[in-house]
């Protein structure tokens, strides 16, 4: 009960000493458990994955087989919403919010809600991708286990980032492309404190990963030989997947707003979505699904449908994720992207073969490749994570080159057309996409709460124009706020400027009150009002300093040059990471 | 910047209990009244170290149109200005973010009972992560508007029980309602906390002290008035206790109806 | 040594929730002891030295203290004492006097101070009109004294000094002060002490030097008292 069983001075040495214990030692230890139960959590899905669709294989035959995807998408929607009572959603941008403003904090449920949600519709037949979820479940583990260990927020984002790159890693058995798409996409920036912690989660997550489900290369395939003519003709794929990726973006828009426009509920949102990819899956069955196994035919050369199929194809595995993920569903885009990716380049083998049937083209498997590379790192905004995974995924390091030139084309032109990825569509809409150490981020730490000044005198809307010159004397402003003299209540400001005509003249001394000459007009500034929207305040009235109000009560007043001084001192402590 | 309490409201007969219970403590602490009206049925709130998600009981979402309404007429009866809150910030489309930066909060009790819903909201272990994380105290009305009339504050010799000691003595002066200081003596001698009371000088709040050394607590606490607002201190006593937590503060809710403020570990004074 | 919250945020110029956010964020080393963050004075000055983070000395407020207690009029004219009889007929010869004569420390370099009189004067008269002059260095002296110290001096014969309304002079005030602020609050005083009638007339009377001292005393404490509750004052 008393906390003084031993000196003061002892127990602080002892806190001390561990919180001594070198940062970048506590994160990378911390970052090992993260990465551990990130790649345990992608394992996971994986297994339900694999085990639900054993379960449902025999069912496909039947004709009902279309109610499926339905019944997977509604239930998952259901479980989403009043078993774990989260929001729908698609996760990631849940997750880029809380990096981005609020330090990486995630709630618990976020780490095991995802895994059951897109293990029911993705099993059952949606058009959707493992990873997503499991990025979510990563990062909210990450956020967690930070919360243990009472991290500050800085910390508390590399952990965050551990977990989403771990979980990536062991889903695709690829560590590099963890840890490309943890930092290019989840945090938004590369600083050497972060990027060990990562690199051991996603190394370990691998490893857990290899443990379980052995070292396999999801895509393996034999060496392609390619030729000058084939790095040509990526540019055209290139082309090609920038304007899938395109479509692909702005069809999930379209289909999330308008399926929310049209259906009210959310369980029969999610299940229409799901009932119609099922009808598409009928005539269509390579959307169905993630799609892994269409891939890899593909990839295998083995995959026998002409070109207007493979693009009907595509198109169909466009519409359908728009449907199933645009409606509720849990999943991620990340699979389909592969497989519009692969379909696409496939379509493009076979419309250069038709063309140009002399030209020994590399085999259809090549530029697969480079169709998925090249709508991953469209749809995501993200070239390098799309280079690296597929670099990874199919073991080919040797094309690397054409890899390069389609993912950089294609991302190019992607926000050429689209400037905003899917991911951070909703973020950037409502300006809450704040990356570290820009200005918008800077601006959105200070608040007007922190920068308000309280020197300044008062005076009443009855002082007279005599009185205010001792007042003047002493005063290291030059605005004088007015207060009502019964209630107190703000009136309006007095500047110097104003004064300034009429300071020398003594015969104005007593027939000049505040009252009369004071600024009623003045734009009023509130404690809880946006620093960014404080400053364009001032630069759109062209005053240096403006009046907190409160109510009706005077605050104190802020001005541009605290503003500035204050968001230098953000900006350096901010630089320095150094602790 | 006078200080804020957060109120959630709710539009039904049990809520306007509540709320006039906010009023008449901000009015006695001239502190405003910032009343969130929800559009949804859960919420987060940010914290330091940690996001807690309340979800609340559909009750909370009854008849949107006439709440505000409801809301400020409560408010004015008190001799208060309403003062309305709408979320900036959202995680999800459906799930607003809720400031923490306010000086109080009114979170309704715990059900103990799920078949007597007099409480307002699933709100038992959620108000327990409220009261660890925040920086302020936690307001917990009781469940029908009374009139109170002194500040009893419980002092159990931890860090947090002497925060509750001064968080009891500014009350009592803001209110110049009269204050009185309970302990429990659990085995331990008085000397003991004394010398706390010493040690961290809040003897002026100690004139009126009450030591119970003998009986049960719960029997002991037919002593507190029951016009009585009572100020507690979270989690005082060490990590095995914490988890038996819940037990202390439910246990003085269970037994006592009065209203209570609740210190939690990082509230500042 | 150990800083609490509140001295970290006084140290840094910045209010206490910025500080709070910079802990939260991890932008500031800190410890957590017994549920309050505590401060090591040594990890802190070396993050501000690599940020380049000015950390304003503690005693700030004591300084401003001193300085206001240095600025008390009387105790200049005090410690400057007072003279009469100085001979002269000309500006040089009477500042030459003056100097000779002022009961100056000893680390001070008369001819030094000789010339940045003259050097004063000759950028614009010192005569301020009423027959006083303010002779002062334009810049504090080099070993100038820690306390100000203004030299009252009655001359026998009113001189012309140049003056701006052209009268003679027949009194003198030198005034060396350890730095412009100082100075300028001095020259205030003296200045609000001159426009007074009964000031000048007391002046004029060439009193002793008691009571110089005992009126100056009564006026400036008056004057103080009526500056701080800020009623309109008789400025021009």
């Amino acid at each position: 009960m008393f906390s003084k069983s031993k000196s003061p001075s002892l127990r602080f040495l002892l806190a001390r000493g561990i919180s001594r214990i070198d940062e970048r030692l506590l994160l990378i230890t911390i970052a090992i458990f993260v990465g551990a139960c990130g790649g345990l959590a992608a394992v996971l899905l994986n297994r339900l994955l694999l085990d639900i669709q054993h379960i449902l294989h025999p069912l496909r035959t039947y004709w009902y087989a279309f109610v499926l995807p339905a019944c997977g998408a509604a239930l998952s929607s259901l479980f989403l919403g009043h078993v774990v009572k989260e929001g729908p959603g698609h996760g990631v941008p849940e997750v880029i919010y809380s990096v981005s403003k609020r330090g990486g904090l995630l709630r618990l449920r976020s780490s095991f809600s995802r895994l059951v949600s897109s293990a029911l519709t993705i099993a059952s037949g949606g058009s959707a991708g493992p990873e997503a979820p499991v990025v979510m479940s990563g990062a909210s583990i990450g956020s967690n286990i930070a919360k243990m260990f009472n991290l500050n927020d800085r910390q508390r984002v590399a952990m965050v980032g551990c977990g989403a790159a771990s979980a990536i890693s062991s889903i695709f058995n690829a560590p590099i492309a963890g840890i490309v798409f943890s930092v290019e996409v989840i945090l938004g920036e590369w600083t050497p404190i972060n990027l060990i912690p990562i690199a051991i989660a996603s190394v370990i997550g691998t490893e857990v990963s290899r443990l379980m489900q052995g070292n396999q290369i999801p895509f393996a395939h034999h060496r392609f030989h390619t030729s000058l003519l084939d790095i040509v003709a990526s540019v055209g794929i290139a082309i090609l997947a920038g304007l899938s990726s395109v479509l692909f973006t702005r069809m999930l828009n379209k289909t999330a707003e308008a399926s929310h426009r049209l259906v009210r509920h959310d369980w029969i949102r999610a299940a229409l979505g799901g009932a119609t990819v099922g009808f598409i899956g009928i005539g269509l069955p390579v959307v169905l699904g993630e799609g892994y196994d269409v891939v890899r035919t593909i990839l295998e050369n083995q995959y026998e449908y002409g070109l207007v199929l493979v693009a009907l194809g595509a198109l169909a595995k466009i519409v359908a994720t728009s449907l199933t993920i645009g409606t509720g569903g849990s999943g991620g885009i990340f699979a389909p992207c592969l497989v519009i990716g692969s379909l696409g380049g496939l379509a493009y083998y076979r419309m250069l073969d038709f063309i140009w049937p002399s030209i020994p083209w590399a085999e259809e498997g090549f530029f697969a490749m480079l169709g998925m590379a090249g709508v991953m790192s469209g749809a995501l905004q993200a070239p390098l994570t799309g280079i690296f995974l597929i670099v990874e995924v199919t073991g080919s390091y040797a094309v690397i080159l054409p890899l390069i030139l389609v993912s950089a084309i294609s991302a190019t032109l992607c926000h050429y057309l689209e400037p905003v990825s899917f991911y951070y569509e909703r973020l950037v809409s409502r300006g809450e996409l704040l990356r570290p150490r820009t200005d918008a981020r800077l601006l959105a730490d200070l608040s007007v709460s922190e920068l308000i000044e309280k020197d300044a005198i008062v005076v009443q809307e009855d002082t007279r124009l005599g009185d205010m010159i001792p007042l003047i004397e002493q005063a290291s402003r030059d605005s004088f706020p007015v207060e009502d003299s019964k209630t107190g209540d703000f009136l309006g400001l007095i500047r110097l400027d104003d004064l300034r005509p009429f300071l020398f003249n003594k015969n104005l001394y007593a027939a000049i009150i505040m009252g009369e000459i004071m600024d009623v007009h003045v734009p009023r500034v509130s404690p809880h009002d946006d620093t960014k929207a404080v400053l364009e305040l001032m630069d759109h009235t062209r005053t240096e300093s403006l009046p907190v109000v409160q109510g009706s009560k005077f605050l104190g007043m802020v001005s541009k040059l605290t503003i500035l001084d204050r968001y230098r001192k953000e900006l350096i402590v901010e630089s320095c990471q150094e602790v | 910047m006078k200080a804020q309490l957060l109120h959630i409201f709710r539009n039904t007969p049990f809520g306007r209990e509540t709320l006039l219970e906010s009023s008449y403590f901000c009015k006695t602490l001239e502190i405003e009244i910032v009343v969130y009206i929800p559009r949804t049925a859960k919420f987060l709130m940010y914290f330091e170290n940690d996001v807690v998600q309340v979800d609340l009981d559909r009750s909370y979402l009854t008849s949107p149109e006439t709440a505000e309404t409801h809301a400020s007429e409560i408010i004015r009866s008190a001799g208060l200005e309403p003062q309305f809150f709408e979320p900036q910030d959202y995680t999800a489309s459906t799930l607003p973010d809720i400031p923490t930066h306010f000086d109080y909060m009114c979170c309704p009790r715990s059900i103990v009972d799920l078949s007597s819903k007099i409480g307002l909201g699933y709100l038992g272990p959620r108000v327990r992560r409220i009261v660890n994380s925040a920086r302020f105290p936690v307001y917990i009305p009781n469940a029908v508007f009374k009139v109170w009339k002194s500040v009893a504050v419980f002092f159990g010799g931890s860090v947090n029980g002497v925060k509750a000691v001064r968080l009891g003595q500014k009350i009592s002066q803001l209110s110049g309602f009269p204050l009185r200081v309970f302990t429990q003596l659990e085995g331990n001698s008085r000397e003991g906390y004394e010398s706390v009371v010493k040690e961290r000088q809040i003897e002026e709040a100690m004139e009126n002290w009450t030591v119970f050394d003998s009986g049960p607590f719960q029997e002991n606490l037919y002593e507190v008035p029951h016009d009585a607002l009572v100020v507690l201190g979270a989690y005082g006593h060490g990590l095995i206790k914490q988890l038996a937590f819940g037990s202390k503060m439910e246990l003085i809710q269970s037994v006592l109806s009065n209203s209570m403020v609740i210190v939690g570990p990082h509230c500042g004074t | 040594m150990h800083l609490t919250i509140e001295e970290v945020s006084s140290l840094l110029n910045l209010p206490l929730g910025t500080v709070q956010r910079w802990i939260r964020q991890g932008k500031i080393p800190v410890y957590s002891f017994e549920g309050e963050y505590v401060f090591l004075e040594k990890d802190l000055r070396k993050w501000a030295k690599s940020r380049h983070i000015v950390l304003s000395s503690k005693s700030t407020g004591t300084a401003d203290q001193n300085s206001k207690q240095k600025c008390r009029l009387v105790a200049a004219l005090q410690r400057g004492g007072v003279l009469r009889g100085v001979a002269g007929d000309d500006i040089s010869s009477i500042l030459k006097g003056l100097v000779e004569s002022a009961p100056l420390d000893h680390a001070i370099d008369r001819d030094e101070l000789f010339i940045r009189l003259i050097e004063r004067e000759e950028l614009s008269t010192t005569g301020i009109g009423r027959g006083i002059a303010i002779p002062h260095p334009r810049s504090p002296l080099e070993n100038a004294p820690a306390e100000p110290c203004i030299t009252t001096c009655f001359l026998d014969r009113p001189v012309d000094y140049g003056a701006i309304d052209r009268l003679p002079v027949f009194v003198l005030f030198l005034m060396l002060s350890p730095s412009p602020d100082i100075h300028l609050m001095l020259l205030a005083k003296l200045s609000h002490l001159l426009r007074r009638p009964s000031f000048l007339d007391l002046l004029k009377s060439r009193p002793s030097d008691e009571k110089l001292l005992s009126i100056a005393d009564e006026m400036e404490t008056e004057m103080d008292t009526a500056h701080r509750s800020s009623k309109p004052e008789d400025v021009f």
